[in-house]
């Protein structure tokens, strides 16, 4: 009988510890999850350097926006941030424009300090796009040359499509989704592939702040969005000039899909930062910024009367 | 701060020297060249075995940096800029330096709080059951790895780079690819873009110091031997001292037989490559930033040089230096040199030339209370070696106690557990100390501009 019971009692302490176990680490991962939800909407070394951020009631979202220090003459600068990310990905980029551009970084209704509660619908990326138009005129602004990075891309073409008066130019970078590896798989792939070689700068610790904030489920919509979308499609109706740029180490956006964007577009010319990755924006936002300064100089020479 | 990735060797100049400056700038010892707490615990038990074994273990350990002939091709240059950039804190700095290794660099840029980005780094690649004295078969072995890298980042000049002299265990089993970058690679310009300022100091640290090459493509070299204890005369023609050598490691040989160099190009471990001048003067004219050439031939002349700003730098902060820290090759901590309030002189090996340096720098200077000595080991009783009987006769002219630091005199060349046993070593020779305020810009241009010309050593504005 002995023999029978000391294994029965020694798998049930195991079972219990098991559980226990569990219990903390789940607990711990919520304390986690609930602290990265907390953070800051602007890091404080941006703070630091003279970024500001506000709030506004923009129609029915209640969006957060960061501003650079500078009010420098011209058509401002917006930049858009990609799948789940927020704003804070750009405020490097936006630090480096703003030497001589004022530059606004908004977070998309649903991400980042815009987030919303997980009962909330998700966007469409039309939807996206026209909430970025109302936020533009909730700022007495009737034009932006915008910047875009990945996702960002998408929303901006909508944009560019629905209300081509708001958009003076546009900087797509690696934009997405290339029709050749239209699936979830395939693209976490090249996103994994593209995170090994962006290992020594990684914005994973940002994406991790900012799918807390906008939470699971709304990230598993939106990536969906962003595969039904199809930006080949939009494209051939923009008629801002737009400036297509690639990192060459990019593979989530190869060169390949962006040939064939660049064709497509009436006024569209193709960038390759040689050595740049997907992140782009966040990994090397000097460069960006460094690269991209010829294109808004002309956009702003053309524009010079507004 | 991490391990340095594949493609690019630890124990070597480049890597070395730059995590030694990073900790620096982190406020932190460079207590581990390796990187690795388990290697420098195994360091003590190899010094332990027999020669033969231990020789064998070293050149295994070598070995098991390289890359493969085949991950040439892949070699992620950008990925080891990734790795060189983001070991330095991220702040803003008053001054860079990019160009030559050099170790007395590395402390003008410790004292500065500046970081120096390299052009030049070691790519091992793995070589199997090499002859190291047959030239002729590593010049034609090399010619394909060498393409491979060029075609893996065409932005480079590859120096397959074999001397058998100096380099003796290594060669074994790996070939040696020192690789110049022609431009910068997009970490570079975004570090540099990102930490320096408006108006700040861009220094280009230029050595000149060339060797006779054969050329294999317009961006690949082969040379052979390199700087140290040998001319470059035996190298490529022979003598007493080779044939003397030769026959003491059991080769047939009584000299190599090098290929006929035809050209004359800067030297793989230490020159500069001068394509890499003119993205930094358009990025300079760019970013306004003020672009200054250190440039001299011997690696050597800038160590007394940075003695001297040393010890102006000190005597400014009411501190007057008596202890003189000796550092060899890659063996070197400033953040330790610094908090000792002692006067760094960097060596490049332990040979006679090296030797001749320090006595001749010791023969002008008043003399020092106490001297450190590292002793680099590379397992060969090389031509030029100096032994430890002239480096003790060095270190007997310190007025109250010269001793090598971490060295242990009855294994010297063969002290591999020097790499795990200096910097502890050297950090309990004497208390630690807060260093003076950081170096300034100005103090740095005029110490250069006082103390350069006499060692050949000169300062050039390139905008």
């Amino acid at each position: 009988m002995r023999r029978k019971e000391k294994p029965t009692r020694w798998k049930s302490g195991a079972l219990l510890a098991g559980l226990g176990l569990g219990a903390a680490a789940t607990w711990w991962g919520v304390q986690q999850w609930r602290r990265l939800k907390q953070t800051p909407p602007v890091s404080p070394r941006s703070h630091h350097a003279g970024l500001a951020g506000y709030f506004q009631q923009v129609g029915e979202w209640r969006m957060f926006t960061r501003v650079t220090p500078n009010d420098a003459p011209g058509l401002p600068l917006v930049l858009v941030h990609g799948l789940v990310m927020s704003g804070r990905a750009m405020e490097e980029l936006a630090l480096a424009l703003g030497n001589n551009y004022r530059v606004l970084v908004p977070d998309l209704p649903g991400f980042g300090a815009s987030a919303l509660p997980s009962s909330a619908p998700t966007l469409s990326v039309d939807e996206q796009a026209d909430a970025l138009w109302e936020w533009l005129q909730h700022n007495q602004l009737s034009r932006a040359i915008w910047i875009g990075n990945s996702f960002g891309c998408q929303i901006l073409a909508a944009l560019a499509v629905r209300h081509p008066d708001a958009v003076a130019g546009l900087v797509l970078q690696g934009p997405t989704v290339d029709r050749h590896a239209r699936s979830l798989v395939r693209q976490a792939w090249r996103d994994w592939r593209n995170g090994r070689l962006e290992r020594h700068r990684s914005p994973a610790s940002l994406a991790r702040i900012d799918y807390a904030k906008a939470g699971l489920w709304r990230a598993l919509q939106t990536m969906r969005a962003m595969l039904h979308d199809r930006i080949e499609q939009r494209l051939a109706y923009v008629n801002a000039p737009t400036l297509l740029l690639r990192g060459s180490r990019d593979a989530v956006s190869p060169a390949r899909w962006v040939e064939e964007l660049g064709a497509l577009l009436a006024r569209g010319e193709i960038m390759t930062l040689r050595g740049g990755t997907h992140t782009l924006h966040y990994v090397y936002p000097w460069s960006f910024c460094h690269a991209i300064r010829p294109f808004l100089a002309r956009i702003q020479q053309e524009n010079q009367h507004e | 701060m991490s391990k340095p990735p594949k493609g690019i060797a630890r124990f070597d100049s480049a890597a070395a020297m730059l995590m030694a400056l990073a900790h620096a700038l982190h406020d932190k010892p460079f207590d581990s060249p390796s990187q690795s707490p388990m290697l420098d615990r195994l360091l003590p038990s190899l010094n332990r075995l027999p020669t033969r074994l231990k020789e064998w273990g070293y050149a295994i350990g070598g070995m098991a940096e390289g890359i493969s002939e085949a991950q040439a091709g892949d070699l992620d240059v950008e990925g080891i800029a990734e790795w060189m950039v983001s070991e330095y804190p991220e702040r803003d700095y008053p001054a860079a330096f990019i160009g030559s290794s050099n170790g007395a660099l590395t402390h003008l840029a410790a004292a500065m709080g500046a970081p120096w980005l390299p052009q030049t780094f070691l790519c091992p690649v793995r070589s199997l059951n090499n002859d190291p004295d047959d030239a002729q078969a590593g010049f034609e072995q090399g010619k394909a790895v060498a393409a491979a890298l060029l075609a893996a980042w065409p932005r480079l000049a590859v120096h397959h780079m074999q001397d058998p002299n100096q380099d003796r265990l290594m060669l074994d089993q790996m070939s040696y690819f020192r690789l110049k970058l022609r431009a910068l690679p997009l970490a570079f310009n975004e570090f540099l873009m990102r930490s320096l300022p408006d108006k700040s100091t861009l220094f280009v640290n230029h050595c000149t110091r060339q060797w006779p090459v054969t050329r294999t493509s317009d961006r690949s070299f082969f040379q052979f031997g390199a700087l140290g204890g040998a001319t470059e005369k035996e190298y490529l023609q022979g003598g007493g001292r080779v044939a003397e050598f030769l026959a003491r490691y059991g080769s047939d040989r009584s000299r190599w037989n090098a290929p006929a160099p035809t050209d004359n190009v800067p030297e793989a471990e230490w020159g500069l490559d001068e394509y890499i001048k003119a993205p930094l003067k358009r990025m300079a004219a760019d970013r306004n930033w003020q672009l200054l050439e250190i440039r001299y031939q011997d690696p050597e002349a800038l160590s007394f040089v940075v003695a001297e700003i040393y010890r102006d730098w000190y005597l400014a902060a009411g501190i007057h230096a008596t202890r003189l820290t000796v550092d060899s090759f890659l063996l070197m901590d400033p953040w330790c040199t610094m908090r000792q309030h002692a006067i760094p002189f960097w060596l490049v090996f332990g040979t006679e030339p090296s030797a001749a340096t320090l006595s001749r720098f010791l023969d002008r200077q008043p003399r020092y209370r106490d001297i450190d000595m590292m002793l680099f080991s590379h397992g060969t009783e090389s031509i030029g070696i100096a032994p430890v009987e002239r480096w003790r006769q060095l270190l007997d002219r310190a007025t109250h106690a010269g001793d090598f630091v971490g060295v242990d005199t009855e294994r010297f060349p063969h002290d591999f557990a020097t790499f795990a046993r200096f910097d502890t070593a050297l950090r309990e020779r004497a208390p630690l100390f807060a260093p003076p305020p950081p170096l300034s810009v100005e103090k740095v241009i005029g110490g250069i501009e006082r103390y350069g010309a006499r060692h050949g050593v000169t300062l050039h504005k390139l905008n």
